[in-house]
């Protein structure tokens, strides 16, 4: 074989082997997935448990950054008259837990409103107790909820429309602070059930 | 969703024919829920599979239980999840559209009073003029997760 047809077939090679390659990463899973130990959207470097105040649906002041210091804490933002993304990522978080009990016995999921307009703390109460009374339910003014927002270093929320039916542009990721007051993953929506399975045992025990 | 979908049975179909569409041309919807509310507003998701010989344009849904808008999440450049309102859903011919939770939905505003395993009645619009009745059954927002 001619030097010329050797060349030849190795460039095809090369054009398959990439063809190929980038067919099997266009083909994996488009769900958010971390690398390595955690199944989660690894957040580098790990960031500190954030410090705000707010007001959970009994109306007494919630210090995040004290209440939940030491725990496992999984923080999300949204409002309850969202219909699609954030009712899925509450029940599926409830669901989770059920099936860890151990987690569940440890863990703190606390839900902020970003629709502070609307969202009372009996509202807030009622929504998130249709997925698990034990989900702690945070209120503000809008000054005290973008703070917090900005705490959590996610993007401030966005009223959308006018009138009565506006929607809210917020978050969808759910961050996952250790008992050692680190967030080294968050869960964007769609992240599956066996991730969050595999990650938060893990995360429970990351404890210094 | 569809898995789940299968082992409680409770995928229903509704079928429309046409008869400007040549014989056995029809619009097939599967897998049509509601989820129980949390608050006061939910979503209708379902699958449109379009074997008709043209192309179909969703424009709207109609119920008594609620105040139905298309409308679709999308996640923006700077990670907000955002709600838009969608004018047409377009399903070529032999296409299926899947309406789905994090994508395409029917936003349901002020759903009235429901219970798990219900059955709402409604019907999908077409650009076209033509209605499909569909019937969805009340699913709990765990059986919608990923």
């Amino acid at each position: 074989m001619s030097n010329l047809s050797i060349s030849f077939l190795r460039i095809i090679a090369v054009v398959v082997v990439v063809t190929f390659g980038a067919a099997a990463c266009s083909s994996s899973s488009s769900l958010p997935s971390g690398s390595g130990e955690y199944d989660g959207v690894l957040i580098e470097p790990p960031e500190a448990r954030p410090d705000f105040v707010l007001t959970d649906t009994s109306g007494a002041t919630y210090d995040f950054r004290f209440e939940t210091a030491g725990k496992l804490t999984l923080l999300y933002f949204g409002y309850t008259y969202c219909p699609d993304i954030c009712p899925v990522h509450l029940a599926q978080l409830a669901s989770v837990l059920e099936t860890l009990p151990d987690v569940r016995r440890e863990a703190v999921v606390v839900f902020v409103t970003v629709d502070p307009a609307r969202d009372t703390g009996d509202r807030v109460r009622s929504f998130l107790d249709a997925f698990s009374v034990d989900f702690v339910g945070l209120v503000g003014t809008q000054a005290e909820i973008d703070t917090a927002q900005r705490a959590a270093r996610v993007p401030i929320a966005v009223r959308e429309g006018d009138g009565e039916d506006y929607t809210v542009g917020h978050a969808g990721q759910v961050i996952a602070y250790a008992p050692n007051d680190l967030a080294y993953t968050m869960y964007p929506f769609g992240t599956r059930q066996s991730h969050w399975i595999h990650d938060l045992p893990l995360l429970l025990r990351l404890t210094e | 969703m569809r898995d789940r979908a299968n082992r409680v049975h409770w995928v229903l179909t509704a079928v429309l024919w046409f008869g400007g569409c040549g014989s056995g041309a029809s619009l097939v919807v599967n897998d049509a829920v509601v989820a129980l509310p949390a608050g006061s507003n939910s979503a209708l998701y379902l699958t449109i599979t379009n074997d008709t010989d043209g192309v179909m344009s969703l424009i709207g849904f109609e119920t008594e239980i609620a105040t139905p808008m298309l409308h679709e999440s999308v996640v923006t450049a700077d990670g907000l999840m955002q709600m838009r309102a969608v004018e047409a859903v377009e399903i070529r011919p032999g296409e299926t559209v899947e309406l789905r939770p994090g994508g395409m939905h029917v936003m349901l505003l002020e759903v009235a009073t429901l219970e798990l395993g219900d059955s709402v009645s409604g019907e999908l619009l077409w650009a076209s003029g033509e209605r499909t009745p569909i019937e969805a059954l009340v699913v709990a927002y765990q059986d919608l997760a990923p």
